[in-house]
């Protein structure tokens, strides 16, 4: 399951051959080569060369501690930060090359804080950019209405109030809909649900990655919640202080094989369970039942992560548990199956690792 | 007892209240419009600058411990009387409030925003423009406000040195207190300054009322 290697630069249409869907990437390839951005004033760098490439179409996450970096690196894209050295490109042009106003109006930009503009209504809002690319009047106001849809907000209740009339997991909403309103190929979103509550957070996440199954943007996604990170991410980069890269993996590779210490604390307790929410039960062959009814349990959908599959198991208090599909029974899955997944992915990692000689964390 | 009953003081002299009166309001308004552009423009000027805008705060707030009469004394030998005098003063009083709160305004405006419009592609005199200027307004409207405030009353005390107004009237009245009806006239004069002021002020909640972009309205 683990990641070929990343994309090639020269690609335009491919994106990483991992992603499920198979839609094509609207997206463009970014690559960071030797960048440093040493802030005047400052004794350290705050981004010490890194070296990243980042496929069409891919969600890659940037995690690391507070202070690390993330931050100084994404700006860096979209040149909010000029790099001190070390070339950016996108698409294979030279980020520094360009006009850094006009660089801006084709990446999306998302941030925590949101930064709605307080005296403009939603729909003025989100037709910002359309505004700045010159688009005329009705093209603006249909792409209006269609971004505000695609985010969640009915137009006809939204478009003509102001930020201070939404709740703070709407204003996020309309924050990602003005990013995306002039359909730019690359996205940069700097903690963007860290401010709502932990389930307006979950939905959000969900709707984003949905979104992204249609538009397979290039997206560089700055969080330091780990978890997020294993969602949502196709691709992670766990950053020590620096932007050192410590590894750069997709999300299996990472909880099954963190590269060093410093990755292994940051992965945490739990790191199977993490797992589990990234295997489904159709990755599973199932057991086919004789009977066509289980007595009172509800079936579990055959897209339920096999976190869930542990979740219902130890909730319902049985070891065997039927999976419906569309609506019918298919068969079911047991306990034992679980732990045989387990074990097959620990396996795999063990061969890794024995490579290094290290020894796994403390997870039992 | 000396002179007329108050109204019909004020019937009587009634063509020589309203010149005095409509002077007076031209001074203040043009003063105060020279004063608004010329405090926005050096607001504009110096608010991207932390320590060029602590610096000017500071020293607003010492100009606004000058008395007028003394700054009037001091320029009448340099500039002479009258409007010579009287325009660059009461556009120095008038511009204090109007700079300082122009630099306060501008630099309250949320950095989070400043920072999506710059992500966004938003160019610098497009975010002032449409970003800063529209959110600082409130805060500048209200400094121009207070500068208002201020011309009128200085007005009156540059009469002293001859500047044209409701104040020629009043030092008049004082200056000969117990001759024919001049208790009257400085009773009007006082009622009509007054009256400017709050005329200026009512006019002010209005401007306020309909230039604040609706999504910041309280
Ligand atoms: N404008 C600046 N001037 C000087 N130093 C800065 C500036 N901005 C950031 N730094 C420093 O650079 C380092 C990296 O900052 P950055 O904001 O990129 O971190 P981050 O990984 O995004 O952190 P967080 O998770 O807290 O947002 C920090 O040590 C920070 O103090
Ligand atoms: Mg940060």
């Amino acid at each position: 399951m683990s990641d070929p290697a990343p994309t090639s630069s020269t690609t335009t249409t491919g994106g990483s051959a991992d992603n499920s869907g198979g839609s094509e990437a609207g997206g463009v390839p970014i690559i960071l080569q030797g960048v440093t951005k040493k802030y005047p004033g400052t004794d350290a760098a705050a981004v010490d060369n890194i070296d990243l490439e980042i496929g069409a179409g891919e969600i890659v996450m940037l995690v690391g501690p507070s202070g690390c970096g993330k931050t100084t690196t994404m700006r860096m894209v979209n040149r909010l930060i000029e790099p001190t050295s070390g070339t950016i490109s996108i698409d294979g042009e030279d980020v520094l090359s360009l006009n850094d106003v006009k660089l801006r109006r084709t990446i999306g930009y998302v941030i925590q804080q949101i930064g709605l503009f307080p005296h403009l209504t939603i729909e003025q809002n989100v037709a910002m950019v359309p505004k700045l690319l010159g688009w005329d009047k009705s093209r603006i106001s249909t792409r209006v209405e269609e971004m505000l849809a695609v985010v969640g907000l009915d137009p006809h209740e939204f478009a003509h109030r102001f930020p201070r009339q939404l709740s703070g997991g709407q204003q996020q909403r309309v924050g990602v809909a003005r990013a995306l309103a002039a359909d730019p190929p690359i996205m940069l979103m700097d903690e963007p649900f860290g401010a709502v509550d932990p389930i307006t957070r979950t939905r959000l996440q969900d709707e984003f990655l949905n979104l992204q199954q249609k538009l397979r943007k290039t997206i560089v996604f700055v969080t330091h919640d780990f978890d997020e990170a294993v969602k949502m991410g196709d691709k992670i980069a766990v950053l020590d202080k620096g932007s050192r890269v410590a590894q750069f993996a997709a999300p299996e590779e990472i909880l099954t094989s963190p590269a060093d210490d410093f990755v292994a604390g940051f992965v945490g307790q739990g790191a199977t369970l993490k797992r589990l929410q990234l295997e489904r039960l159709d990755s599973l062959d199932l057991h086919q039942s004789s009977r066509s009814t289980h007595d009172g349990v509800t079936p579990l959908p055959v897209r339920s992560t096999l976190h869930d599959v542990l979740d219902a198991m130890i909730a319902d208090g049985r070891d065997e548990l039927p999976v419906e599909k569309d609506g019918q029974l298919i068969g079911t899955v047991t306990l034992e199956d679980l732990l045989d997944r387990v074990r097959a992915l620990r396996e795999e990692a063990d061969g890794k690792l024995s490579r290094r000689g290290d020894e796994t964390g403390g997870v039992a | 007892m000396d002179g007329l009953p108050f109204f019909e003081y004020v019937s009587l002299f009634r063509d020589d209240l309203i010149f005095a009166t409509q002077k007076h309001l031209l001074v203040s308004l043009y003063t105060l419009l020279i004063a608004t552009v010329v405090g926005i423009a050096l607001g504009l000027l110096v608010y991207r600058r932390a320590s060029l805008s602590t610096l000017s705060i500071g020293a607003l707030a010492i100009g606004f411990t000058i008395p007028s009469i003394a700054l009037f004394g001091l320029l009448v030998p340099l500039l002479g009387t009258g409007l010579a005098v009287g325009f660059p003063v009461l556009t120095m009083y008038g511009l204090l409030p109007i700079l300082r709160n122009t630099i306060v305004g501008l630099n309250s405006v949320d950095k989070a925003t400043l920072d999506a419009a710059r992500g966004i592609g938003m160019g610098r005199l497009r975010m002032l423009w449409q970003i800063e200027l529209p959110l600082a307004w409130p805060v500048i409207l209200t400094g121009v406000r207070v500068g208002a405030q201020l011309i009128v009353g200085i007005v009156v005390i540059g009469a002293y040195v001859g500047v044209p107004g409701l104040g020629e009237l009043l030092f008049d009245a004082l200056q000969n207190l117990g001759a024919v009806n001049k208790l009257n006239q400085a009773l009007a004069g006082t009622i009509l300054v007054t009256l400017i002021a709050l005329l200026l002020d009512a006019a002010f909640v209005l401007v306020r009322r309909y230039t604040t972009p609706r999504g910041i309205r309280v």
